[in-house]
């Protein structure tokens, strides 16, 4: 019986382009879910700004990648990426403001999600 | 025996967050357990060489430390490259980027390096990037 792939969860609270963390912990997703392993992105807190669709050229403005990207690549790599709803909220982060593809979950699911996903987890 | 994987994020001295790492890592060692250290983003200058700390704990001299006692610590090759640290390009013989300004005990190498980590961890700890 072959084995299950590992399991990971990237945790991002910061919003992209101020900070690198965003960037940082979109890149350890792409790069473990090049490498086969099961991959969920949880975007809270101010990480939910990352999820806002229509982001301008950013390579051309700011010299950063495109975060709005990433989170594309993600999902075409067979990434799940889960939505803190109360977080967004707070911010006005509207669900049809963002990239399609993502889940808007309440804190409760979140938190199953982080407890599924056990000891193996990345936050930036 | 587990296997537990640090991603520091924090450069030395402006928190406490490398010094934690090595303390941490330094415990999971004394029972008898593996650690890997993954440097990401501002984490690489933990490995710079000539650390002279006046009141500080010496991170240079912690990592090389737990390196002996058999730690495994990789630096991020873009985050390394970004902040001046990798001289040329990679050498295969040698499985690193080199560079005369990260101690020798620290490999620079890709991000993957971090995902062989992760594939073999049973606990992964985040410290620093706040």
């Amino acid at each position: 019986m072959s084995e299950l792939p590992k399991k990971l969860l990237v945790m991002i609270i910061h919003p992209p382009y101020g900070h690198e963390n965003a960037f940082a912990g979109f890149f350890v997703a792409m790069a473990s879910l090049s490498k086969g392993l099961d991959v969920t992105v949880a975007l809270n807190c101010d990480g939910v700004f990352t999820a806002v669709m229509g982001q301008k050229d950013t390579e051309a403005l700011l010299h950063l990648p495109s975060i709005e990207k990433q989170l594309q690549d993600i999902i075409d790599l067979g990434g799940r990426i889960v939505v803190d709803i109360d977080s967004a909220e707070r911010r006005g982060v509207r669900p049809e403001d963002c990239v399609e593809g993502l889940e808007f979950v309440p804190q409760e699911e979140l938190a199953k999600v982080i407890n599924d996903f056990g000891e193996l987890m990345v936050t930036l | 025996m587990k296997t537990l994987t640090i991603l520091l994020l924090g450069a030395p001295y402006s928190s406490q967050y490398p010094e934690f790492a090595v303390k941490l890592a330094e415990a999971a060692l004394d029972k008898g357990h593996k650690v890997n250290i993954f440097l990401y983003g501002d984490g690489v200058h933990a490995g710079m060489k000539g650390q002279t700390p006046k009141a500080f704990y010496n991170i240079e001299e912690g990592l090389r430390a737990i390196s002996k006692r058999g730690a495994t610590v990789l630096a991020c090759s873009r985050c390394s490259a970004a902040r001046g640290y990798v001289d040329g390009e990679f050498d295969d013989a040698a499985q690193r980027y080199p560079s005369s300004k990260m101690i020798d005990e620290i490999r620079i190498f890709s991000l993957y390096g971090f995902v062989d980590f992760i594939r073999e961890s049973d606990k992964i700890i985040t410290l620093g990037g706040v």
